[in-house]
């Protein structure tokens, strides 16, 4: 053995003086200092995690407990099941829970039929043009729902929709984008990308070769589908279902803008209808019971969907190194197939996008004609961004989202390496937590955060602070099961290389872990902020004069002024950014397989 | 002072740099007495300097042993000390983390960062691990020890854009510039393929005398193991079977699973023993009496009623039967059952008293299936194993 380098290895070398380690009784005191400092801030991150996510829970159905119509639900005393009874005996349960079944089946059965054939037809067949379509197909995730509803009531409303008015005086049909067949198409046409999302991969992941092995053995094409087929894919159709479910019972925007012109209630917008009602006497007991009841709906619907999800992992289908891509020839279909698709995409994606641009340069709502061309004007927009207090609108929406993707992104980042790396007892129950807040729509949260806030008295009630606080409790959970995959797809040998070099904890999560998670946190931050962008309920039931956001702007300028015109130039301005935040997302996710 | 002075009653710790004792790792929240034991009550010593591997098949416990002694997972018994210094006691809770272990690692995976150029990846534990060191002489030693490992003209390329071998040898670099006193090695070469394996392992070797670094090294191959180690240990179900040099592992190993998964070897169940007498062991099995008489240097072979006779297929003699002579002493007739020619030997399942023996003999004799032959089972070939 080598004297030499046994002598280096014992003593420290003299030029690294600086950084070397202490001595051991300095070093375990620092130690205790840091274990102490990293236990404080955990702690500190526990109670926060658990404030943001249980309190409003706890505030929900305490208020439900509260019979009060008028009165704000803690200044009610005792308990009582007044508002339970009171609907359970409506005579509106009936029809809303009516609607509510047909308008979440319905928007799932639009949604399911168009995903798995779209699905299937660009992942598995030699369907042309995929390059082109596939995106295209994808295009409505950078759409915010808000948007995407009253993009939809402008191209198939029934006075003056160029959908509408094509269909009418192609085939005769008078089509009403505000009626409930009118919502459940916009919500399954909005589901279609999320859903084609969980599936693709699915049908992506499904290696020709499983399904030559059953034709070899002489399997007929329809038993192969059945057999083999149907049963791989099947956990991430279920899983994409239950999320659409959950998605659609929960939804506001398309239900509100839709629905309510018509009086056609569903949970969501029975909530919001109870708690802003035009008459200006808001119903808390009401709404908070609508709010357990969907909730509950919501909380039994993931659940099946975690039991699925866990399914896909015994499903996974392994590609190995003899995988190689083969696709259906779609034969003499080829064409008709694609111009099938193309027009489907035209009609759900292009036109309503089309119109909403159209609308927005347009002096007055009006269809599409080339004679329109000549009078187009950008007044709306000039309008809309020299209106007063637009100025504090922007600066509102700025604070909000970036305020709402930083802080969730860093909860998001601590929790998820919490849990996986198990920090400290109990971390993945935390994580687990943070589940039960997909099961509250954003109505019933934002009006479990404005009763909060109403009674505690810490002053944020008015502000953005207000609304930071109910968009990073509603993003928590996505946000930080993003990280979370993430970072179990990590390869545990990467971080324990770098401890065994004698690199502290911090050095690696610096050095290592953030960078190799880089892509990941990007796609979380924008992700938030698209959302946070439109995420329209909450800012709507927690706003006030002063913390005024673009889509509270949107709502109220599509609602009650009805200018469309300016209407869609908000919705225009507020598709742009988000565009943008999915470009950038899209575009650094590329640049990184490259 | 007490625990000082025990340690050097029990076992020399200024030549070891490793010294495991009494480990147990149990996965189960509590540890009862029928607690599952991934890691059952180990005790070895690893010299300084020396390549010692832990052997064994696939969940016998050995990347929990060699996780154990990089800090990476805490052991529920057992102590546990590097260089003289308790790294791990459960008795006295003390847990040094892995970034204050005087050790590095390779890991089964390599653990190359991909966000990271070659370079950095070999430099990474100058400049943020135990040792750290600055300015350009950090660049300059990465730089030789990347020179050395064979990827000079590599580094400022991404670390994902080298191949498997490459990166194990990067994984290496980086390791042995960490300055550790102990190389933990974690399968490092069960991702390649075979010739790249073969011409990895005597480098690996080669470094690691050339460093004086001692080498904990786990693998499930046995023949990297016999290649490389100067000691090996072999584990099955989280115990330590045996700890011998690679030779004697295979000429004397002590029970049936060690003969079984070193090399091949017949193991024929013994109903009785007693001792031989002209020494040895005569023990009673199912084709007769055999002689056993192969013992270890300064082993005392103990027997009771049960246990093996094992004997290495290159250790039988065969020759075609003849009717006039009967068998001697351990010959046993059997009939040949299979023969493969092997090129430069023969391979043969012979079957007598309906037990099937393995010869492997040299080439060019016409034993084909269904023929009678004799077996000779040298007594000084033919050892007893207790269990």
């Amino acid at each position: 053995m080598d004297p030499t380098t046994t002598k280096e290895v014992e003593a420290p070398a003299p030029d690294a003086v600086e950084h070397n380690d202490p001595p051991p009784a300095g070093r375990s005191r620092a130690e205790h200092g840091r274990r102490a400092a990293g236990t404080l801030v955990n702690l500190a991150m526990v109670l926060l995690v658990g404030y943001l996510v249980l309190v409003p829970l706890v505030i929900l159905l305490y208020s439900s407990f509260k019979a009060s119509t008028t009165e704000l639900p803690f200044d009610v005393p005792g308990f009582s099941l007044d508002n339970y009874s009171a609907v359970f005996s409506s005579s509106r349960l009936g029809t809303v829970t009516l609607n509510t079944v047909v308008y979440v089946v319905g928007a799932l059965a639009v949604a399911l039929v168009l995903s798995v054939c779209l699905a299937y037809l660009f992942e598995k067949t030699d369907i042309p043009g995929r390059s082109f379509l596939a995106p295209l197909a994808l295009a409505p995730m950078a759409v915010p729902v808000t948007v995407m509803a009253i993009a939809w009531a402008l191209v198939a409303n029934p006075a003056n929709g160029p959908l509408a008015i094509l269909v009418r005086e192609a085939l005769g049909i008078r089509v009403d984008v505000y009626s409930l067949p009118g919502m459940i198409l916009v919500m399954g046409i909005f589901g279609v990308p999320s859903m084609y999302l969980m599936i693709a991969p699915a049908f992506a992941r499904l290696n020709p070769e499983l399904e030559e092995a059953a034709a070899t053995v002489g399997t007929p094409v329809w038993r192969r589908l059945r057999l083999v087929v149907f049963p791989l894919i099947m956990p991430a159709v279920s899983a994409a279902a239950m999320l659409l479910v959950v998605v659609a019972l929960e939804g506001f925007a398309i239900p509100a803008l839709l629905g309510l012109p018509k009086q056609i209630f569903v949970y969501s917008s029975l909530i919001q209808y109870s708690l802003q009602p035009p008459s200006g006497v808001a119903n808390y007991g009401q709404a908070s019971t609508y709010g357990i009841l969907i909730l509950a709906l919501s909380l039994v619907m993931l659940l099946v969907y975690r039991r699925r999800v866990r399914d896909t992992h015994r499903f996974r289908v392994v590609t190995g190194k003899g995988y190689r891509q083969s696709r259906v020839p779609l034969g003499r279909w080829r064409a008709p197939v694609c111009a099938v698709v193309s027009v489907y995409l035209f009609l759900a994606i292009v036109l309503p996008i089309a119109a909403l641009v159209w609308t927005s340069l347009s002096p007055y709502a009006r269809p599409f004609s080339w004679s329109g061309l000549g009078s187009m004007t950008l007044s709306a927009y000039g309008h809309v961004l020299s209106s007063p207090g637009i100025g504090n609108v922007l600066v509102n929406t700025a604070e909000v989202v970036l305020v709402t993707a930083t802080v969730t992104l860093a909860l998001s980042v601590w929790i998820a390496v919490a849990s996986v790396r198990k920090r400290f007892r109990g971390s993945t129950l935390l994580f687990e937590t943070t589940f039960l807040v997909f099961g509250i729509p954003s109505v019933v949260l934002g009006s479990a955060v404005l009763f909060l806030y109403l009674y505690v008295p810490v002053p944020i009630y008015g502000t953005v602070w207000i609304i930071v606080v109910a968009l990073v409790t509603r993003f928590l959970p996505r946000g930080s099961r993003m990280v979370h995959a993430a970072l179990i797809q990590l390869d545990d040998g990467l971080i324990e290389a770098a401890r065994v070099t004698g690199a502290n904890p911090l050095t690696v999560t610096r050095t290592i872990l953030l960078p190799l998670l880089r892509p990941a946190l990007w796609k979380c931050w924008l992700w938030v902020f698209a959302h946070a962008l439109g995420e329209l309920p909450i800012a709507l039931l927690l706003t006030g004069a002063d913390n005024r956001t673009l889509v509270v702007l949107l709502w109220d300028t599509f609602t009650s002024s009805v200018d469309y015109p300016e209407a869609s130039a908000l919705a225009v301005i507020i598709l742009a950014i988000s565009t943008l935040a999915v470009w950038l997302v899209n575009r650094r996710s590329t640049e990184k397989q490259a | 002072m007490t625990e000082t002075m025990v340690e050097a009653m029990n076992r020399d710790t200024t030549t070891n740099s490793i010294v495991i004792t009494q480990l147990r790792k149990s996965y189960e929240k509590s540890a009862d007495a029928d607690a599952a034991y991934a890691v059952d009550n180990i005790s070895f010593d690893v010299p300084k300097g020396q390549f010692v591997t832990l052997l064994g098949p696939s969940g016998c416990g050995k990347t929990t042993t060699l996780r154990c002694v990089a800090g990476l997972e805490h052991a529920t018994e057992g102590r546990i000390e590097m260089g003289g210094e308790v790294v791990f006691d459960a008795a006295r809770k003390r847990h040094v983390r892995p970034e204050e272990r005087p050790i590095a690692m390779v890991p089964q995976s390599y653990g190359i960062w991909p966000h990271m150029k070659v370079i950095d990846n070999a430099a990474f534990p100058m400049r943020h691990g135990r040792n750290r060191r600055r300015g350009p002489e950090v660049r300059q030693r990465a730089l030789e020890m990347l020179e050395q490992v064979g990827l000079a003209g590599m580094a400022d390329r991404w670390a994902t854009q080298l191949s498997g071998g490459q990166q194990q040898r990067l994984a290496l670099a980086r390791a042995l510039l960490g300055d550790p006193e102990v190389l933990l090695l974690d399968e490092p070469l069960s991702n390649l393929d075979a010739k790249l394996r073969a011409k990895l392992r005597q480098e690996l070797r080669s470094f690691q005398e050339q460093f004086g670094v001692t080498a904990l090294y786990v693998t499930h191959d046995q023949a990297e193991a016999l290649a490389m180690s100067d000691t090996v240990i072999v584990m099955n179900k989280g115990r330590i079977e045996q700890i011998d040099r690679p030779e004697r592992l295979y000429d004397h190993p002590r029970s049936s699973f060690v003969a079984d998964f070193i090399g091949s070897a017949n193991l024929f169940p013994v109903r009785d023993a007693s001792a031989g007498t002209r020494g040895g062991v005569l023990a009673r099995t199912d084709l007769g009496p055999v002689l056993c008489s192969r013992t270890a240097p300064g082993e005392e072979v103990r027997h009771h009623n049960g246990g093996f006779v094992c004997v290495r297929p290159e250790d039988v003699g065969v020759r075609p039967a003849d009717a006039d002579a009967a068998p001697a002493d351990n010959e046993f007739t059997g009939v040949v059952e299979s023969a493969e020619f092997l090129g430069d030997r023969l391979e043969l399942v012979v079957r007598s008293a309906n037990l099937p023996i393995t010869v492997s003999t040299r080439a060019g004799q016409d034993l084909r299936p269904g023929r009678e032959v004799v077996l000779r089972l040298s007594p000084a070939a033919t050892s007893y194993l207790a269990n």
